[in-house]
């Protein structure tokens, strides 16, 4: 009986410290105007929001890039994965903390689709967000299985002219970034596709079991198929061959203006100060410039091309204008 | 009373308000699919016909309950406890949630803990603050500290 | 194949490896068993860990936490009441009742058994017929998982105790329940009134938590109450025993082993289905052998807890030979295998034929640990009921709270999780059963998934779900399963009255 009570006493005045330690690490005051590059950022960890399932390749980027930047900024980042709402639920959460550069996003293109797909509110588009550093950017690809009658993109092209509306493409879901691009495909290639929507994994099961004629996916669900030789990838849609890849021309190459690239970047709610964002653009992109973090990114397929947070801000912007236009097309753009 | 009579009356009218909400849905025909309305509108109408057969199924008496149990000879008659306590109970944490929304994990925890405790007669304050406290902290150190996982952190500060 | 299993053994039985999967089985274990936690938390906080390891540790630590946390879900589900994953939500209709008895030491001794029967079936499988299972599994279209899912959803006809039309009320509701959110297809909003919290949907964590913790916490304080806050009164008066099934109850559901097993181990290969769907399909297969199912039967305990953890061995099928996960902790693995620079698929096997089969000997030795840690536990995971049962619930009460906040990080959950206790409670009085409704949230949203995805392929044309011969079958038995209490009635009386 004694015991316990001791037990008791000494756990409630540990609570007691916890709680006054929790006190002390309110935010920072406001350094002095005169001098705004100084700062005492970070004071406390810093919590990564990752809008896409654990464990899947922005979960685990993330996480690695994020433990590069901790290193440099002295205080652990902290990844929280806040799924839902293709990215809408974890935007709307980084929007609501304090932009005080504690609460930073894990940012993609979903960003604009999402906007655009009616899950944000209508004043919370990218311009919402401020960009700390782009960091990568992603190809898809299209690809075929094995045993399809269309060795290269010209007769996949041959055959969905003779044969419109009736060539089935998987894509990651409507409005999904492969949706964007399978459209964006057609768009340049004159044909009209019959799309699936599946999600990217579920794309590769319906390929593989002859559900669908092709897959339009991000080139690194298509790889590991395609060196076991169970499909075939008719182009790579982005600027540059990929290194996995290296036989497979891009859609440019082949003649077809299709150049649609999946990108990743550090991103704060817009009204975060200037000093506080200089600190983690620069944590963020010596992380992404080390050698560890392009050797991880190279296993997922990333093309680690990082820019400044003002640049990131206007790739943005251009982005955003494309994706819109492309979703209007397609009856998608609700706002 | 008639108890399933009441319950499928209640069933209907919520039934009738989520068809409401479903009628407001956008209209898609993309893709040959049939929308999003389709789905909540064969499950509405199903429990519409499931409420409507309970309406007209007479009240399962005490007496069958216990036939239907006949097997089972451990079970020993249940007293019924008040439905109004329990509601209380209800109420009390409800409280104790949005206390903790607002002022955040700890102190809403300790809080709210305490007042159940109070609510079934632990009359001894300092005992419920302190029972209240250590599970709290234990809590809080398991996640907070040990898993790094964010506990609530309250709104108003 | 000798050659690959002995280099396996070697990579296998290196002493890192062996504590990461000892570290991993434990963390499962532990994270599974108390209400409010998931081994899916502990696999998340594992990612980290696993940048640092070798590949096989890595994946020794995760495979670990998933098979020590399929089978440490039954801890809390036979204890308790409360499923500690929603795999274990059938454990808890015949565990439960169990352990109201006093024989909680039999039934957890039960559902060790069971899942290490499981899991080693799932192994077996794994290895000797992975390849070909995967090509069946890619057969399974939108039609056939939508089928199959129907069927698994019939089995609330098994579950749904005196009243057919309440179970029935109580499914329903629970589909009704998955469609708050984003819509599986278009993506559009759907009854979320705007608010971002709603769009994740209703989360099956937060609703089963709060639907099988609250009905039991409220009961507890109310008696509390009425004996003026007495507390000193331990949960379980009868010494509580744990013991392994003897071998007489070893033989008489061997078969029903075997056969919960392969439902687990064939669904787990199908990617989109998974563990609830076939510990309920093996709940059934249970109920068929021992009518006692539902009044503390140990069938009832070891069928959905052979073909929760058959699901290991077989979710690991489409992720191994196709580099496909068939669910969240399979995902999570799959991210291990990419961060070392491992493609699942089929070159898997070709190049790295000795780390695969170095999985497949840390899988059993992850099942041997499960064991043996499980064996010494009852001991001591029977000891909760020693405590005083208020300061018990009162934990689970704090427990509900961070358990519900801690899926997504969002408060709206435990406001979810609050209303499923209220709403649990009220089912609970009025004779609504709570399991159906719980099925049928965890497969509403396949079920509208997969319904719709392939009417996209028949351009709205329902004959894709007779067409397809898998999805016929299911269809068929799913319609018998439902039509089953009104044709039996009719059968028996015919019966009778031949008889007279």
């Amino acid at each position: 009986m004694k015991t316990s009570k001791i037990m008791v006493i000494v756990l409630t005045v540990l609570l007691a410290i916890t709680m006054l330690a929790g006190c002390s690490s309110t935010p920072a005051e406001k350094p002095p105007a005169d001098q705004p590059v100084e700062t005492t950022f970070p004071e406390k960890s810093i919590d990564l929001t990752i809008l896409f399932g654990a464990g899947g390749a922005a979960d685990v980027i993330g996480r690695k890039l994020a433990d590069g930047a901790a290193e440099k900024l002295g205080k652990p980042i902290v990844a929280n994965v806040r799924t839902g709402g293709g990215g809408a639920v974890g935007y709307q959460y980084v929007l609501g903390q304090d932009p005080d550069g504690y609460n930073i996003v894990w940012n993609s293109t979903s960003i604009c689709v999402t906007y655009h797909q009616g899950n944000m509110p209508a004043d919370q588009d990218f311009s919402a967000f401020r960009g700390v550093a782009k960091i990568s950017e992603e190809a898809s690809a299209i690809a075929v299985k094995a045993d399809a009658p269309w060795k290269n993109l010209e007769e996949f092209v041959a055959y969905a002219k003779a044969n419109p509306g009736k060539v089935t493409v998987a894509n990651s879901g409507v409005g999904s970034f492969n949706h964007l691009t399978a459209a964006a495909i057609e768009d340049a290639l004159g044909v009209q596709f019959k799309h699936i929507p599946l999600d990217s994994k579920e794309s590769v099961t319906a390929l593989l079991g002859g559900r669908v004629d092709a897959m339009v996916n991000m080139a690194f669900d298509a790889i590991p198929q395609v060196e076991a030789g169970e499909m075939r990838a008719l182009a790579i849609v982005g600027t540059q061959r990929i290194d996995a890849m290296p036989d497979v021309p891009t859609m440019k190459e082949q003649g077809y203006d299709v150049d649609l690239l999946m990108w990743r970047g550090i991103a704060v709610p817009k009204d975060t100060p200037d000093e506080v964002v200089l600190k983690l653009q620069d944590a963020f992109l010596e992380s992404a410039n080390s050698d560890e973090f392009k050797e991880f990114a190279k296993k997922y397929s990333l093309t680690v091309a990082p820019t400044t947070g003002a640049e990131f801000d206007a790739y943005m912007a251009e982005q955003d204008k494309m994706i819109a236009d492309l979703m209007e097309k397609i009856g998608l753009k609700k706002q | 009373m008639k108890q399933n009579r009441i319950i499928a009356t209640i069933l209907l009218v919520f039934i009738i308000f989520w068809a409401y909400l479903t009628t407001k849905l956008p209209e898609t025909t993309m893709l040959g699919e049939p929308g999003p309305k389709f789905f909540p509108a064969v499950v509405l109408a199903l429990m519409a016909i499931l409420s409507i057969s309970l309406y007209f199924t007479k009240d399962l008496e005490k007496t069958e309950v216990i036939e239907a149990d006949e097997i089972d000879q451990v079970t020993e008659p249940e007293e019924e406890l008040p439905m109004n306590g329990a509601l209380k109970l209800f109420a009390v944490f409800f409280a104790g949630i949005i206390l903790i929304y607002f002022v955040g994990f700890n102190i809403g925890l300790i809080v709210s803990l305490s007042a159940m405790l109070w609510m079934i007669g632990w009359r001894l304050f300092p005992r419920a603050i302190l029972f209240s406290a250590s599970v709290t902290l234990v809590i809080y150190f398991l996640f907070s500290w040990a898993l790094k996982i964010p506990l609530p952190k309250g709104t108003l500060f | 194949m000798l050659e690959y299993l002995s280099q396996g053994l070697g990579i296998a039985l290196q002493w890192e490896n062996i504590l990461f999967m000892f570290i991993g089985t434990i963390l499962g274990l532990v994270f599974a068993s108390i209400p409010g936690l998931t081994f899916s938390t502990a696999l998340i906080l594992m990612i980290p860990v696993t940048f640092g390891l070798d590949p096989v540790p890595a994946i020794s630590v995760l495979l670990g936490v998933f098979a020590g946390g399929m089978s440490g879900g039954s801890i809390s589900a036979i204890l308790l009441g409360i499923p500690g994953t929603p795999s274990a939500a059938a454990t808890v209709i015949d565990g439960y009742e169990m352990a109201k008895r006093g024989q909680a030491g039999r039934a957890l001794g039960m559902a060790v058994y069971a899942s290490v029967f499981g899991g080693i079936f799932s192994l077996l499988v794994l290895m000797l017929v992975a390849p070909q299972l995967a090509k069946v599994a890619l057969k399974f279209g939108p039609a056939e998982i939508f089928a199959l899912v129907i069927f698994g959803l019939s089995t609330i006809v098994s579950l749904s105790g005196t009243s057919l039309n309440k179970g029935l009320l109580a499914g329903l509701f629970g589909l009704l329940l998955t469609t708050v959110g984003l819509d599986p297809v278009m993506g559009l909003q759907r009854y979320t009134f705007g608010q971002s919290w709603l769009m994740i949907g209703i989360g099956i964590m937060p609703v089963m938590i709060g639907m099988f913790a609250f009905p039991e916490i409220i009961e507890t304080f109310q008696r509390a109450k009425n004996n003026k806050g007495v507390s000193k009164e331990p949960t379980d008066k009868q010494v509580v025993k744990a013991s392994f099934p003897t071998l007489k109850e070893m033989k008489s559901t061997f078969l029903l082993m075997l056969k919960s097993s392969a439902i687990g181990t064939g669904l787990g290969a199908i990617p989109g289905t998974g563990g609830p769907i076939a510990s309920f399909l093996a709940y059934d297969q249970a109920r068929r052998q021992n009518p006692r199912c539902g009044k503390g039967a140990i069938e009832g305990v070891g069928a959905p807890e052979a073909a929760n953890n058959g699901v290991t061995g077989g979710a690991m099928i489409p992720l191994l030979t196709l580099g496909i996960p068939g669910d969240s902790a399979t995902a999570i693995m799959l991210g291990a295998f990419l961060i070392h620079g491992l493609a699942p698929g089929p070159l898997l096997f070709q190049n790295y034929g000795d780390l695969v089969y170095a999985i497949f000997i840390s899988i059993l030795i992850i099942y041997v640990m499960v064991l043996v840690i499980q064996f010494f536990g009852i001991r001591l995971f029977v000891k909760v009921l020693d405590f005083p049962k208020v300061n018990l619930m009162i934990a689970i009460l704090a427990m509900t709270v961070v358990g519900s906040f801690a899926i997504n990080l969002n408060f709206g959950d435990v406001i979810i999780m609050f209303f499923a206790g209220l709403l649990g409670y009220l089912m609970k009085r009025y004779g609504f059963p709570i399991t159906p409704l719980i099925l049928a949230l965890v497969l509403g949203y396949t079920i509208e998934d997969n319904f719709r995805k392939a009417l996209v392929y028949s351009d709205g044309s329902l004959a894709i779900f007779v067409q397809s011969p898998v999805s016929l079958v299911f269809l068929i038995l799913a319609l018998i399963m439902l039509l089953a209490p009104l044709i039996k009635p009719l059968l028996e009386k015919r019966a009778k009255a031949d008889k007279a």
